[in-house]
């Protein structure tokens, strides 16, 4: 029977979301890539995005097959490749592994543009932790349903 | 460290604890949580003096970078077990409609077992 | 083939060259395999290996074709490899090491007949017995390597230290070699032993497994005789076991028990001269090794020849062998003689000799305590050294009547119904026989070769010798007196020896019942502690880390409350306040989604705290993971049953509480004394120094993470992956058994099947 607790569809929160959404997104990448230099870092960004997934998800309408994207699994593998490359990258180079190389160079709008290696690192970790929170919650989201009656 | 927090993670762990010490799951869940939260407080305080952030370009004392990257690494893997734990506690609730955690049958006949043997080779 | 290896050494070792390997193992704790070849382990070595070829000769006539003769071969080889191992070991750990090697091949030996249960008990009784003995000598050797700065028993004996704790550990070794050689009180396991097959009965209890205490006795003596409670320590017991062995010994009606009996007294006795450390008794003590190695052997090989013809060795059934097995009866007899020290065998020469240094010794009351144990020991050996060569081959065989034990009667054995053994088979104990014979009549140059020998012993010896014949002295006189209240005892004691001595000893009943309460005591503990109830599991887990961490802390220094600021700023505080107050409330929460709910807002304040620390990274991911955690808390949880249910506990909620104050108080105690422990200088500093230059990122924190220490963090992300994983596939089984269930049920409308799907959607 169904479940006599708060309804799925909210609108005020869907639309709030929807307005937040590319906020977040945007929000996220920045705490990734400024985290080297500044508060912020991988896990961090990837929360981030991980809850604006997660927003998505809960304001998902009443009736439609609202899938996502991409699928988790997918992602993590993803990120976990791109993390474990630049390690063996950094390998390859005849260094020891996971040993950071900084780049450096002059663009000629931009001024001074510094990148370093382990940054890539991170961004590997944002995309995991992306997908471990997408997995997660999606997963643990379905089977509250099946626990509420609905499916 | 100061008094506060020696005593915050007192407080944090033995409430965790008891929590723990239940047969509900999601009691346990929030146990472990707590007993989390106390861990990650212990090691961030145990270091050095408290002060600014260990960020190259502030002034001042910077505080030890050091624990700071590993609560951090705990407290993120402190959610993968927590999710890990509450997917548990649905695939129970699927079993038998509740969170609680069972006796293990097997282990309690292991008792009694070991008398039914040795009466055994008594005779 | 070592036999041989060894008789070429003797010339070099005895001229004080000694053969050293010393093979390092753990330098770092001065661990290392030494060992020494110097002549008492020539000695000892050439008496393991000599009797150890005979034994295995006569082996293969004993046990005709058998499968696992393979099996006692090889076992018989380690065993007697163990034993050298022990004779040779020059490093103290060295010896230990190859002491339990001799406890595990004599174990696997004694239950070589391991469909027999009697054969396995014995097994395992003697191992247990000797296995603790060698806790008891680990303990002991190992202070005295530490007491006396010493890894090896040279050193030992060049600077042998003093004092109480040398004492302690004196008892400790003497301990362990008591029970190797099965002297009082730890003497019931050698009868227990006679379960093995005869050769190897006879190769352990002659020369191999139960010498070893002696050898340890023989080496530690010299040195450390005169200090504390040894020499009372070691007559008492030997004494002990003469007298007790000799006199079960004159009940049993199997000659092999007999002899078994006999073993015990007789280690008693070598266990008092060797333990005395006088020259003169260490020189007599190692003659009568030799002596009693020789005619044991040959004693228990007899019988196990006997016992192959005839069929049984109950000697009230036996009669008239001297006539149906002359050889064997020959070997039988000089070799008793040689047990009862009858001249003119070797026997006799070593016993004499010890006698004459006994009553000459100066060791005071000790010494004379020694020599009228002794002296009464030697006559009950003399005593049951008849009846067993009596029992054996004399005519006297009463049969077993049903009035004397539980068993049908059995009839005597006609002895003219006994073939001959071949004579590869009485070879061994023939052989045996005969060198007591030769060596007694040869006392002199072979006392020579003796002394030459336990010089490595104890350099006093180096002038005594033996004789065949030393003059009408008072260690003659003694010993006819011996020869003729041993006879005495033998006849009156004819009358007595119808009824079979069943009843178990003291010490054996003793064990038993340890045993069985040990057992016992395991299955109660098991029961209590393995109850099932995973809180239970918890609660004990728990409790022991609050105790062991209070002890540690009880035990450390407790002047590290020195200087603590209450707080550190008023935000600090209250945000403290606030997540230790919410914390609490957790657990009163009636619901789960109050409770859930609680233990973010607790997150939240904690994150807080983190920021005042100056933790902004920290802060940040603590703020989002703890929102995330409530959102998928309340995923999955608003569909259980609101309120906690009030399920029956395992334990009274006053006990769950102290519990959880306790750990609550010594995790608290040990936050305390953390904040204090720092001794170096903390590694994050000099992170902080390598960062922006070697790194190019100001954020330390995060610098650390993905750069110094990315491994870590490659770690940290697999477990996510994992856990996400495990997360989403628990879910989908979850799902699909319940779709299965739903489907039986019937109660609800047909269903996709999403597991097919790579995509996961919301609703299906």
């Amino acid at each position: 029977m169904s479940a006599p607790t708060t309804p799925r569809y909210s609108v005020v929160l869907a639309a709030t979301v929807n307005g937040i959404t590319p906020v977040l997104l945007l929000f996220s990448v920045y705490l990734t890539l400024r985290g080297h230099n500044a508060p912020g870092g991988g896990f961090a960004g990837g929360l981030v995005m991980g809850s604006a997934v997660i927003l998505r998800y809960l304001v998902a309408g009443p009736d439609g097959n609202r899938s996502l994207r991409f699928d988790p699994i997918v992602l993590i593998g993803v990120g976990l490749v791109l993390a474990v490359s630049v390690g063996f990258a950094s390998l390859i180079v005849d260094d020891a592994f996971l040993e950071s190389a900084i780049w450096q160079w002059k663009a000629p709008v931009l001024g001074k543009i510094k990148i370093v290696a382990s940054s890539f690192f991170d961004v590997g970790v944002h995309i995991l932790v992306v997908g471990v929170v997408m997995a997660v919650a999606v997963a643990l989201g379905e089977a509250g349903d099946e626990m509420r009656g609905r499916r | 460290m100061s008094l506060d927090h020696v005593i915050l993670i007192g407080v944090l762990a033995a409430s965790g604890t008891y929590l723990v010490m239940h047969r509900t799951l999601t009691r346990i869940i929030l146990g472990l949580g707590l007993l989390g939260n106390a861990v990650n407080l212990l090691i961030l305080t145990s270091g050095d003096e408290p002060g600014e952030p260990p960020i190259i370009g502030r002034d001042g004392e910077f505080t030890d970078p050091l624990p700071q990257a590993l609560v951090l690494t705990a407290i993120v893997i402190g959610f993968a077990v927590i999710s890990f734990l509450l997917a548990i506690a649905y695939r129970s609730w699927t079993i038998d409609g509740n969170d609680e955690v069972e006796d293990d049958i097997t282990a309690r006949r292991l008792g009694e077992a070991d008398a039914a043997i040795e009466a055994e080779d008594a005779s | 083939m070592t036999f041989g290896w060894l008789a070429a050494q003797t010339s070099a070792v005895l001229d004080g060259d000694d053969r050293v390997v010393d093979a390092e193992w753990i330098p770092q704790l001065t661990l290392s395999i030494t060992l020494r070849l110097d002549g008492f382990g020539l000695l000892m070595g050439l008496i393991v290996s000599g009797i150890g070829t005979l034994v295995m000769l006569y082996s293969t006539q004993y046990f005709g074709r058998r499968d696992d003769l393979g099996r006692l071969a090889g076992l018989l080889t380690a065993c007697a490899g163990a034993r050298l191992g022990i004779v040779w070991a020059d490093g103290l750990l060295t010896l230990f090491v190859f002491w339990e090697l001799t406890s595990i091949t004599s174990f696997l030996l004694i239950g070589f007949t391991d469909k027999d249960p009697a054969a396995r008990a014995a097994a395992t009784r003697a191992f247990l017995i000797t296995g603790a003995g060698g806790l008891a000598l680990l303990a002991g050797l190992i202070t005295l390597t530490v007491v006396g700065d010493a890894a090896t028993i040279s050193e030992l004996a060049a600077n042998p230290p003093s004092g109480a704790v040398t004492n302690a550990a004196l008892v400790l070794v003497l301990a362990g070699a008591c029970t190797k050689s099965a002297q009082f009180p730890f003497h019931f396991w050698l009868p227990g032993a006679m379960a093995a097959p005869t050769p190897v009965s006879a190769y352990l209890h002659s020369a191999t497994m139960v010498k070893a205490g002696l050898v340890v006795v023989a080496r530690f003596a010299p040195i450390f005789a005169d200090q504390g409670p040894w020499r009372w320590l070691v007559v008492l017991a030997g004494i002990a076991s003469l007298l007790v062995g000799g006199v079960r010994a004159m009940r049993q009606q199997d000659a092999k028990l007999a002899l078994a009996h006999g073993t015990v007294s007789q280690l008693g006795f070598l266990m008092v001269l060797l333990g005395l450390g006088t020259a003169a008794s260490t020189y007599a003590g190692v003659a009568m090794l030799l002596a009693h190695a020789l005619f044991k052997a040959s004693l228990f090989l007899c019988v196990g020849v006997v016992d192959h013809e005839a069929g049984t060795r109950d000697m009230r059934r036996l009669s008239g062998l001297r006539r149906a097995l002359p050889v064997t009866a020959a070997a039988v007899m000089v070799a008793g003689a040689s047990m009862a020290a009858i001249p003119p065998t070797f026997g006799f020469v070593a016993k004499e000799k010890a006698l004459d240094g006994l009553l000459d010794d100066d060791t005071g009351l000790v010494g004379t305590l020694a020599l009228l144990g002794i002296a009464i020991g030697s006559g009950l050996t003399v005593a049951y050294t008849i009846r067993i060569v009596v029992g054996l081959l004399g005519d006297d065989a009463p049969g077993v009547d049903a009035a004397d034990d539980d068993s049908e009667p059995l009839a005597p054995i006609d002895p003219s119904s006994l073939h001959r053994p071949s004579p590869a088979f009485v070879a061994a104990p023939v052989l045996l026989a005969a060198f007591s014979l030769v060596a007694g009549l040869f006392a002199g140059p072979v006392g020579k070769w003796l002394a030459e020998v336990t010089v490595s012993l104890d350099p006093k010896t180096a002038d005594k010798k033996l004789v065949l014949w030393p003059g009408v002295n008072t260690a003659l006189i003694l010993s006819t007196v011996i020869i003729v209240v041993g006879v005495a005892v033998w006849w009156f004691s004819r009358a007595a020896t119808r009824t079979v001595d069943a009843r178990g000893s003291f010490s054996t009943d003793t064990y038993d019942v340890a045993y069985a309460g040990l057992l016992e005591g395991a299955r109660r503990t098991t029961k209590l502690t393995q109850s099932g109830s995973l809180p239970l599991y918890l609660a004990i887990v728990l409790t022991t880390l609050a105790t062991s961490l209070a002890t540690a802390l009880l035990s450390g220094a407790p002047d590290t409350i020195g200087d603590l600021d209450v707080t550190e700023s008023q935000v600090e505080l209250i945000a403290v306040l606030v997540t230790g107050a919410l914390a609490v409330t957790v657990i009163f929460a009636r619901t789960r989604f109050v409770a859930a709910v609680l233990l973010g807002g607790s997150g939240y304040a904690l994150a807080i705290v983190y920021l005042v620390q100056g933790a902004p990274d920290l802060a940040i991911t603590q703020f989002l993971v703890e929102t995330l955690t409530i959102v998928v808390f309340l995923l999955v949880l608003s569909r259980l049953p609101a309120d906690f249910s009030p399920a029956p506990e395992w334990a009274p909620r006053i006990l769950r509480i102290g519990i959880a104050v306790a750990v609550g108080v010594t995790v608290s105690w040990f936050a305390l004394s953390a904040s204090n422990a720092r001794t170096e200088d903390s590694v994050g500093f000099e992170y902080t120094e390598l960062s922006a230059p070697e790194a190019g990122g100001d954020n330390v924190v995060n610098v650390i993470l993905v750069d110094f220490r990315g491994v870590d963090t490659l770690g940290e992300i697999t477990v996510l992956a994992v856990a996400g994983a495990g997360v989403v596939n628990l879910v989908r089984a979850a799902r699909r058994q319940q779709r299965r269930k739903h489907l039986e049920d019937g109660s609800d409308d047909a269903l996709i099947d999403d597991d097919s799907t790579r995509r996961i959607g919301v609703w299906r």
